[in-house]
């Protein structure tokens, strides 16, 4: 495997638990399928919609969002929200993250916690 | 919208039946809106349709998603199937050199090289076969297995420093298990009728067979165990060693073929061809022995 497809793996892997929280964090109000990946987007975080529908479709099912179809600019569109459970996970995974980019800052900085 | 409506047939053959309206229905949308985004800011609308579906990816790749697993064994129960699918496959290629070790000859009937690997690789995939689907099985109904949990650091004591090389140890069961064939008269290589043997090897059939016997089981109980023993270390010694000692007088030997016919090999050059396998073999013990001398030599 060259360097690049390596670096392109590890990329991967670091962001697939890191679009998890994203998307909670961004469904905490409502958004449509499109309507999320663009947020996303404008938030930094480029993610294929080929990945992102599975996803919150998956979220779903796990009772982490909840979601209806509703009609807006003339268009059926199904609005997904986070729900109680959601968001009981989003705090734990939070928590999570934060310790984990704690170690890494002091890693990054030679310190220790 | 041909394109969509194309794309979106082959992705509804591929979804989970389960909510298949609906995430069409969603993709439907996703696509048809970003199609009008693009196609707002310019585009023709086909270009827009190929950007948008070029966006989502391959319908296989899509659809793919939607299921709940995206595999047939998992990184959990992954090395556990590698290891036993190694173990299971050396055990039934000496389960099948057993069987025609002891079955043929009270057949009467002889073995031919062709038959007996077309008949090993059947029996070899039928084994894979079954494993995989067991395993598939547990990673689909989402047992665990508990192989890894049970190890106890204590059975290290009974290990040695020498690393098993599982490739190695197998081929050696197939050597051993193929010499015993060979040796028995039950698989035949060659036309060897024309041959007449010396009395030596009448004096040395026995003590091969014992001597190679237990080397194809020590072996096979090194690829079932996985590690190499003290215990395994002195064995595969004394066992070498007895090899040399049936090599020895076979080296020594005033007559070892009394007649080869003229039509085959000639016999200087068949009695050459044995030497350089009697020195062959005696080189590969002495490395063996080698080689499980230095772990043992190690302190405990």
């Amino acid at each position: 495997m060259p360097p690049d497809e390596h670096l392109d793996k590890m990329r991967l892997e670091l962001r697939r638990g890191v679009v998890i929280i994203a998307v909670l964090l961004q469904l905490r109000t409502e958004h449509y399928g499109y309507a999320l990946r663009q947020a996303l987007e404008a938030h930094g975080l480029d993610i294929d919609e080929g990945t992102l529908y599975p996803l919150i479709r998956r979220l779903e099912t796990q009772g982490l969002l909840t979601s209806e179809w509703r009609e807006e600019d003339r268009r059926n569109k199904r609005f997904y929200v986070i729900s109680a459970e959601g968001r009981s996970h989003l705090k734990q995974l939070l928590t999570e993250f934060d310790s984990l980019f704690a170690t890494i800052d002091t890693l990054r900085n030679g310190r220790t916690r | 919208m041909t394109l969509i409506e194309n794309y979106l047939t082959q992705v509804s053959q591929l979804l989970p039946k389960e909510g298949r309206d609906d995430i069409l229905a969603e993709l439907r949308q996703s696509l048809e809106e970003g199609v009008s985004t693009t196609h707002e800011s310019g585009k023709t609308k086909r270009d827009a349709e190929i950007e948008a579906l070029a966006r989502l990816g391959h319908p296989i790749k899509v659809a793919g998603r939607y299921h709940p697993q995206q595999y047939l064994i998992g990184p959990a129960i992954f090395p556990a199937y590698r290891y036993l699918l190694g173990r299971v496959l050396v055990a039934l290629l000496a389960v099948h050199l057993a069987v025609s070790l002891f079955l043929f000859p009270a057949l009467e009937t002889t073995l031919h090289m062709g038959d007996v690997i077309a008949h090993l690789l059947a029996v070899l995939c039928w084994g894979a076969f079954f494993i995989t689907l067991g395993f598939v099985s547990v990673e689909y109904t989402g047992e665990t297995l508990k192989f890894f949990d049970r190890w106890n650091a204590q059975t290290l004591q009974q290990a040695s420093t020498r690393p098993l090389e599982f490739g190695d140890t197998a081929w050696n069961v197939l050597i051993d298990g193929l010499f015993l064939l060979w040796w028995n008269n039950i698989l035949i290589f060659a036309d060897s009728t024309h041959i007449l043997p010396g009395p030596i090897w009448d004096d040395i059939f026995w003590p091969a067979n014992v001597i190679v016997g237990l080397m194809f089981l020590l072996h096979l109980s090194l690829v079932v165990r996985g590690y190499w023993s003290r215990w395994a270390l002195k064995t595969e010694i004394v066992l070498n060693l007895g090899i040399l000692g049936i090599l020895a007088p076979i080296a020594m030997a005033d007559t070892l073929v009394i007649e080869s016919t003229a039509s085959e090999v000639p016999r200087r050059i068949l009695i050459n061809v044995i030497y350089g396998a009697v020195a062959a073999i005696a080189l590969w013990s002495l490395w063996d022995i080698r080689k499980a001398l230095i772990p043992l030599m190690r302190p405990l």
